[in-house]
């Protein structure tokens, strides 16, 4: 199957959620997803090097993620942590994350997941909370160029299964996998 | 059967590719493009497999794997489809349900005790207790269809999802027009045929040529269709709710969520019924067609045909046109339509004798059809039998008739009515996004049925939100496909309704006899359409002899609907890839290094223990248990359920759903929390710790984990109340590190001041511990000196590595699961789910102190107070066992004059005391009255132990808050003295088992 899997490192993460959540992110700055289950990212860094991934999880809750380490995520968690805004619940994120590609990555997601990722519109912006292989995911899609690319998130704990089973399946393909006798 | 027949454009079958084969232990050969079942009619095979009851030779009924007279044995593989399975070189092929082969089948005098083998007999006479065994022994040597090898390898068959705008199901002319219609209005079309390739049955079913020519018209054009996905050999194995539909291909089950869906199923064709039907030789005619111009095998060189519509002069000329002679048409009718059809087999010189039926088949020597005798009907369902016939023939064809394959369509929610000038059910009302085109609907004309599906598919795709639908009437028409009674009664039976069941009319009428005259109750009491073809070729005439047993119409009956699967699916296609979900620790890697066994807690992989070179498994516990008792031990319980809760209404939320008191628990400090149900019943436990005001942080049970959160959340949407829940069970990693030496190791690591003024028992403080951010929780876990520390999952490895290290000096040991359990089981503290069950409550499991009945409200408050106020079923006592006996193991039963008195829940031998100890359950009387109480160990071994209060060990717990540290002379604590209360030592949670 042609399909990739690539686990990226040297990501941080934070979580926040609550009645004041998005008016707490608007007041540090940053740009607020108008829509539920939607993203958006912003430069961040000295120089703009790093992109910030915001996205918002249903209404009230927002899960951010940066490419690079100790970066805004981080500040963020280190200032709810200090202020204890009311309205605002820190979330702790030690997710693992996953970047499926490839020309067959349709075929691997529907051996996964029973939500039509192919239909959705990268322009969009959407972020999906389904099952994968039985764990609970955060699902992104992109498309870069002209190719789609699906950023996966899931709690750390179902990383080396979640991991483990991808692989497998793109192993196999679509064909029937014959084990030893 | 005649043997294969020359070569015809169009055939299925590539002559240039012979292939070879077995069965039976004999050799044959095919040709590539053969199915298994066309394969054997063309090398003459007289007979394919024997019936499930009786062990009668079976041959082709169908063709289209609408019966299972043509299961088989192939290569390993139990029951193979051979009507639909395409042969392969080499095969080795067997018959099922035979015993000394096919055809020696030693079984075949069943045949002959038919009469003692009534409807329903095996309910009647292996009801003996005493000789149950016996028969269950025999049914399962006798019955069951085809051997499976478990030798055999293991593999996947990957499921996979599928989406479309609109899923049409069947490929004929109906289906086709459906979904070429849905793709003009711009859907996308998923299209499924069961068949290897596109047209249904209306190419063989003796079309004109120019219907022959439109629908390879259709043909093409959907193949150039780019929204169109054909799926052959794929079968609609279920509907599901939401348009979600079951596909079963060879390889795989794909679950395709379609906005709409067409139902374009056709029908499925209805054998006669009369004395000897399944004879091999006798066929329904839509076979033969198939076998003819597919396959090129003949059914016979003198074929006579039982006709009850005018598709069976059709089905005469086309065979004529195939090469195959018909010799005569018995019509069950006293008139035949005008029809072009009907003359031309006159004029083909086709006897035609009108209102006669077939009385019953006769065989040759070699088991196939020789004969037929036929005679006048002289009423519904009886032939005059002093004015018989003999034909001679070696093929009887069946053409009376269609049963619509309308059981997806009842699935999906649709009901039917039966149209009396069709004798078919056709739909009444169908539910949002359910259409129905084609024969399915009652349409039999080809050029009605191409329209019928472009109305059909159009509307769906409208539903789906593409284009409009079109309006156009449903042309059912007036000619009658189907005869009302195509069933004759013969005094000696065999006369088959189910080739599956072996079910003959009298049966049915037996059973309509004795009570069973529902459509409903015939089914289950008889047994009828409960065969592998699920009723397909069976319901519609068991319907007729139920109604004209009961003296009703077929519309006060209905159909029954059979529940998915519409059609066998193996086994291994439902199984698809096997997704068993395991959470890990991210201290695994860690753990493996160090030697771990591995055992599963719920989701979780933990370790057992850590197995050392040199030490046995007992060996390694034990040393764990010491290592925690003198010295330091450390364990992974990252897999607690781990909650945060914000808000200014967090306490009082705490304060309903846990049996404490939390409003009035200090910041910094922990306390112990026993969550119920509304009946009383412990349902989970766990630590609350207090961060600040309006902060908790609170533990739960491993395998209570998601439940519980999920329960928190509902009852937070419930309540309403300024309150937020955070789940960071598998964000957050978690370590108890307990001992006497424990301080003394994790103080030069940490920030956070250890002494006792600053740190007391059971307090919770932040800090750092090696640069790492960490909560610490001193609570008495396995009842020592220790602490729980949690930290982010990224952040474990550092921190379980920096304590390894730092205490490797004073034999620091990592301790697992069973460790910990002796230990806790040392201190008493019970274990939710194994040491309480579904009815526990606080009383029973001796846990009222965790439990503040003064509050306005808690979950489970009102039902304790009731109980409270009757005698307990049973308490949670501690029990000893004096050495020399064997150990009990967990739920053995305790035993007190002669009844069950109580059980063991938790029983381990103590490496600290020295003796066998446990906790069980037992009646109040037993517990009250003192005296030694009986376990009924393996093998009815009986045991002796004592009631004995509980902790077993430091009963004042002066080793989980030592001021002074413990001395060489107070290693262990003892047992206290026999009168001394129990201590309530606050129980702590724990991995289940």
């Amino acid at each position: 199957m042609n399909a990739t899997l690539h686990v990226p490192e040297g990501r941080s993460r934070a979580g926040l959620k609550g009645p004041r959540a998005a008016d707490w992110l608007a007041q540090q700055g940053l740009p607020v997803p108008a829509s539920a289950n939607t993203w958006l990212t912003r430069a961040a860094g000295p120089s703009g090097e790093d992109e910030v991934l915001i996205a918002r999880l249903g209404v009230s809750e927002f899960f951010l993620e940066s490419a690079a380490q100790a970066a805004l995520p981080e500040t963020l968690s280190a200032e709810l942590a200090a202020t204890h805004p009311a309205g605002v619940y820190p979330v702790l994120r030690e997710d693992v994350c996953f970047l499926l590609g490839g020309a067959d990555v349709h075929r691997l997601m529907a051996q996964v997941c029973n939500v039509n990722v192919a239909a959705l519109d990268p322009a969009a912006r959407p972020v999906v909370m389904t099952l994968m292989a039985g764990v609970a995911v955060l699902v992104v899609p992109r498309a870069i160029a002209g190719q789609r690319e699906y950023r996966i998130w899931c709690d750390p704990s179902f990383g080396p299964y979640l991991q483990d089973t991808l692989a497998t399946v793109i192993a196999d393909g679509d064909g029937i996998h014959r084990g030893a006798a | 059967m005649s043997a294969r027949m020359e070569a015809r454009p169009g055939e299925w079958i590539d002559r240039r590719r012979p292939l070879h084969f077995r069965f039976e232990g004999r050799d044959y050969q095919g040709f590539a493009g053969d199915t298994i079942t066309s394969a054997l009619a063309a090398a003459g095979v007289p007979f394919l497999g024997r019936s499930f009851k009786y062990h009668r030779p079976r041959g082709i009924l169908s063709f289209a794997n609408h019966d299972s007279n043509t299961l088989f044995q192939v290569d390993g593989v139990p029951n193979v489809r051979g009507d639909v399975t395409r042969l392969e070189d080499g095969m080795q092929i067997r018959a099922v349900n035979t015993f000394g082969g096919l055809a020696g089948d030693k079984a075949r005098i069943l045949d002959r005790l038919g009469r003692w083998l009534p409807v329903g007999f095996y309910y009647k006479a292996f009801h003996s207790k005493r000789w149950f065994p016996r028969w269950e022994r025999l049914f399962r040597r006798l019955t069951g269809l085809g051997e499976v090898n478990l030798a055999s390898a293991c593999g996947t068959t990957p499921k996979r999802y599928g989406f479309c705008d609109v899923l049409v199901i069947g490929a004929g002319p109906s289906g086709l027009a459906a979904a070429l219609a849905a793709a003009q209005s711009g859907a996308r079309v998923a299209l499924v045929d069961e068949s290897f390739r596109l047209g249904g049955s209306a190419a063989d079913l003796a079309a004109s040529a120019e219907d022959l020519g439109t629908l390879e018209t259709l043909i093409g054009s959907v193949g150039q269709t780019e929204s169109i996905e054909c799926h052959t050999q794929t079968v609609a194995a279920g509907y599901y709710a939401d348009h979600w539909v079951a596909l079963a291909d060879p390889d795989r089950l794909t679950k395709m969520r379609a906005r709409a869906v067409v139902f374009a199923t056709g029908a499925i064709e209805q054998p006669a019924v009369f004395r000897n039907n399944d004879l091999p030789g006798v066929l329904l005619a839509s076979a033969a067609l198939r076998l003819a111009a597919r396959y090129r095998v003949s059914p016979g060189r003198r074929v006579v045909i039982v006709a009850g519509n005018l598709e069976a002069y059709r089905s005469c000329l086309e065979l004529d046109a195939l090469g195959i002679a018909v010799v005569a048409i018995f019509d069950l009718r006293r008139d035949t339509e005008d029809d072009a059809a009907v003359r031309a087999c006159a004029a083909l010189g086709v006897r035609i004798a009108l209102g006669v039926a077939p009385y019953e088949a006769q065989a040759g020597a070699d088991g196939r059809v020789r004969a037929l005798v036929v005679g006048p009907l002289s009423g519904e369902g009886r032939v005059d039998a002093q004015r018989l016939e003999r034909v001679e023939c070696d093929a009887v064809l069946m053409s009376v008739g269609w049963a619509p394959a309308s059981q997806l369509l009842l699935q999906a929610g649709g009901r039917t009515r039966f149209a009396e000038e069709l004798q078919q059910f056709v739909p009444q009302a169908l539910p949002p996004g359910v259409f129905a085109a084609g024969r399915v609907n009652g349409v039999h004309d080809f050029e009605a049925r191409l329209s019928d599906g472009r109305r059909a598919g159009a509307a769906a795709a409208a539903h789906a939100g593409f284009g409009t639908a079109i309006s156009v009437p449903v042309e059912r028409g007036t000619r009658c496909p189907s005869h009302p009674f195509p069933i004759v009664d013969h005094p000696a039976g065999k006369n088959f309704v189910d080739f599956d069941e072996d079910l003959q009319v009298k049966d049915l009428q037996n059973a309509v006899q004795e009570g069973f005259d529902s459509s409903e109750l015939l089914k289950r009491y008889s047994t009828v359409g409960m065969g592998p073809s699920q009723g397909k070729h069976s319901a519609m005439n068991a319907l007729r002899i139920l109604a004209r047993a009961r003296g009703v119409g077929m519309e006060q009956l209905g159909l029954t609907t059979a529940r998915p699967m519409y059609h066998p699916v193996p086994l291994k296609l439902l199984a698809g890839r096997r997704f068993h979900v395991e959470r890990r620790s991210p201290l695994d890697a860690l753990h493996a290094a160090q030697g771990a066994v591995w055992m599963p807690a719920g989701q979780w992989r933990r370790p057992e223990y850590y197995a050392r070179p040199g030490e046995s498994r007992t060996e390694s516990i034990t040393a764990e248990v010491r290592a925690v008792r003198t010295g330091a031990g450390l364990i992974d319980v990252g897999t607690l359920g781990k909650i945060e809760i914000y808000g200014p209404d967090a306490a009082l939320f705490l304060e309903r759903v846990y049996a404490g008191r939390y409003a009035d628990l200090r910041v910094g400090m922990t306390r112990y929390g026993l969550m119920l149900d509304e009946s009383g019943v412990i349902i989970d436990d766990g630590v609350i710790a207090r961060l600040r005001d309006d902060v908790f942080y609170f533990t739960t049970t491993t395998g209570g984990a998601a439940t519980v959160f999920r329960e928190l959340l509902r009852l937070n949407a419930l309540w309403g109340l300024n309150c937020g829940l955070v789940n960071v069970t598998g964000h957050r990693a978690a370590v108890n590190f307990a001992g006497p030496a424990s301080r003394e190791i994790l103080q030069p690591l940490t920030d956070v001041d250890l002494a006792d003024a600053a740190f007391p028992y059971l307090a919770v403080r932040e800090g750092r511990l090696a640069g790492v951010a960490a909560r610490f929780l001193r609570v008495g876990f396995v009842g020592e000196l220790g602490y729980e520390i949690h930290v982010a999952a990224g952040s474990a490895a550092a921190v379980w590595q920096a304590l390894m290290s730092a205490g490797r000096g004073q034999g620091l040991r990592p301790f697992g699961v069973e460790a910990q359990r002796l230990l806790r089981l040392e201190k008493g503290h019970f274990i939710v789910s194994q040491d309480t069950d579904g009815l526990t409550d606080p009383i029973q499991a001796s846990a009222l102190w965790a439990v503040n009945m003064k509050k306005p409200f808690f979950i489970g408050q009102r039902s304790l107070r009731i109980l409270s106020g009757r005698t307990p079923r049973q308490v949670l006592v501690g029990i000893e066992i004096d050495a020399g006996q064997p150990t009990p193991s967990e739920c053995h039963l305790i035993i007190d004059g002669g009844d069950i008195a109580g059980r063991v829940t938790s029983i381990g031998y103590s490496p600290t005391l020295n003796k066998t100890i446990g906790l069980a359950m037992v009646s109040p009387a037993l517990a009250q009255r003192g005296a030694p109480l009986t376990i009924r160990a393996d093998r009815g071994v009986m045991v002796t132990a004592r009631i004995v209060p509980t902790p077993f060990y430091d009963p004042h717990n002066a080793r989980q808050k030592p001021s002074v540290p413990p001395t060489a002379e107070t290693p262990g604590g003892g047992a206290p003295a026999a009168g001394t209360p129990a201590a309530a030592a606050p129980a702590r949670p724990v991995a289940p088992a």
